[in-house]
C-alpha cells in the first residue's frame, strides 16, 4: 500500500457499506412513492375529477330543468305560497351549477398547468434518484474495494507472523531433539 | 395520500446513515476517508436536504390541487 491506512476496524467500514445499502434501498422506495403520488394526482385530475364534474353538471342541469318546469306550473296555477319554495329550489340548483362550472375551470387549469407547476418540483426530488443511482452505487463500490484492500493487507501482515511462529516452533523442536 | 410520511422516512433514513458515518469518521482517518467524504458524503447529504425540501413543496402543491378540485357529491 502506497499510504498508511488509518482505520481501526474493517468491520466498521463494512458496517458503513451496509448502512449505505440500506439507505439506498429505503430512499429509493420513498422516491418511488413520491413519483407514484405525482402520477396518481395527474390521473385523478384527468380521468376522475374532470368526468365526475361533467356528469354532475349534466345531472344538475336535468334537475334544474325539472324544477323550472315545476315553478312554471306553480306560477300558472297561482299557488303563491308554494311559488317561493319552487323558486328557492331553482335558485339553489343554479348556484350548484355555477359552483360546478368554477370547479371544472379549476380542474382544467390544473391539468393545463401540471407540467409547469408540479413537474419542476417533482424533478427536484428526482435529482436525488440520480445521485443514488450513480454516485451512491459508486460509493458502495468504493467501500467494498476499501474493505477488500484492508482485508488483503491484514492477511499479508498476518502471514509472516504465522511463518515466523512456525519457523520458531521448528527451530525449538530441532534444538530439543539434538 | 400526503407526502408527509415519505418525507419523514427519507429524512429519518438519511439521519440513520449520517449517524453511522459520524461513528466511523473518528475510526477512519486516511486519505481514502477524506476522498470518500468529499466525493460522496457531502453530495449525498446536500441532495437529501434538497429532496426533503422539494417533497415539502410538492406536498403543499398536491394538497392544494386535491382541496381545490375535490367535489362533495353529497352536497348536491
Amino acid at each position: 500500500m502506497a499510504q498508511k491506512a488509518h482505520v481501526t476496524s474493517i468491520e466498521t467500514l463494512d458496517k458503513l457499506r451496509v448502512a449505505l445499502l440500506i439507505f439506498i434501498e429505503k430512499a429509493t422506495l420513498v422516491l418511488d412513492e413520491v413519483s407514484e403520488e405525482v402520477k396518481r394526482t395527474r390521473i385523478w385530475l384527468q380521468v376522475e375529477q374532470g368526468p365526475l364534474i361533467a356528469r354532475m353538471q349534466k345531472q344538475r342541469m336535468k334537475e334544474l330543468d325539472m324544477f323550472q318546469q315545476e315553478l312554471y306550473t306553480a306560477r300558472m296555477s297561482a299557488l303563491n305560497e308554494t311559488k317561493t319554495g319552487y323558486q328557492q329550489r331553482v335558485n339553489k340548483k343554479r348556484k350548484q351549477l355555477r359552483d360546478l362550472e368554477d370547479k371544472m375551470r379549476t380542474v382544467k387549469k390544473y391539468i393545463r398547468n401540471f407540467d409547469s407547476e408540479v413537474e419542476p418540483v417533482a424533478k427536484k426530488v428526482e435529482k436525488l434518484r440520480s445521485v443514488i443511482d450513480v454516485e451512491m452505487k459508486a460509493a458502495v463500490i468504493f467501500l467494498t474495494k476499501s474493505v477488500k484492500i484492508l482485508e488483503a493487507y491484514s492477511e499479508v501482515k498476518s502471514v509472516p507472523k504465522a511463518a515466523v511462529a512456525a519457523t520458531t516452533e521448528l527451530t525449538e523442536d530441532s534444538e530439543a531433539e539434538s | 395520500m400526503s407526502l408527509h410520511q415519505p418525507r419523514t422516512r427519507l429524512a429519518g433514513t438519511a439521519k440513520a446513515f449520517k449517524r453511522e458515518w459520524l461513528d466511523l469518521k473518528d475510526q477512519w482517518r486516511d486519505e481514502k476517508a477524506t476522498e470518500f467524504k468529499n466525493r460522496y458524503i457531502e453530495e449525498l447529504f446536500d441532495s437529501v436536504d434538497h429532496a426533503v425540501a422539494a417533497i415539502d413543496g410538492l406536498d403543499k402543491i398536491i394538497s392544494k390541487i386535491r382541496e381545490d378540485c375535490d367535489v362533495e357529491t353529497t352536497d348536491y
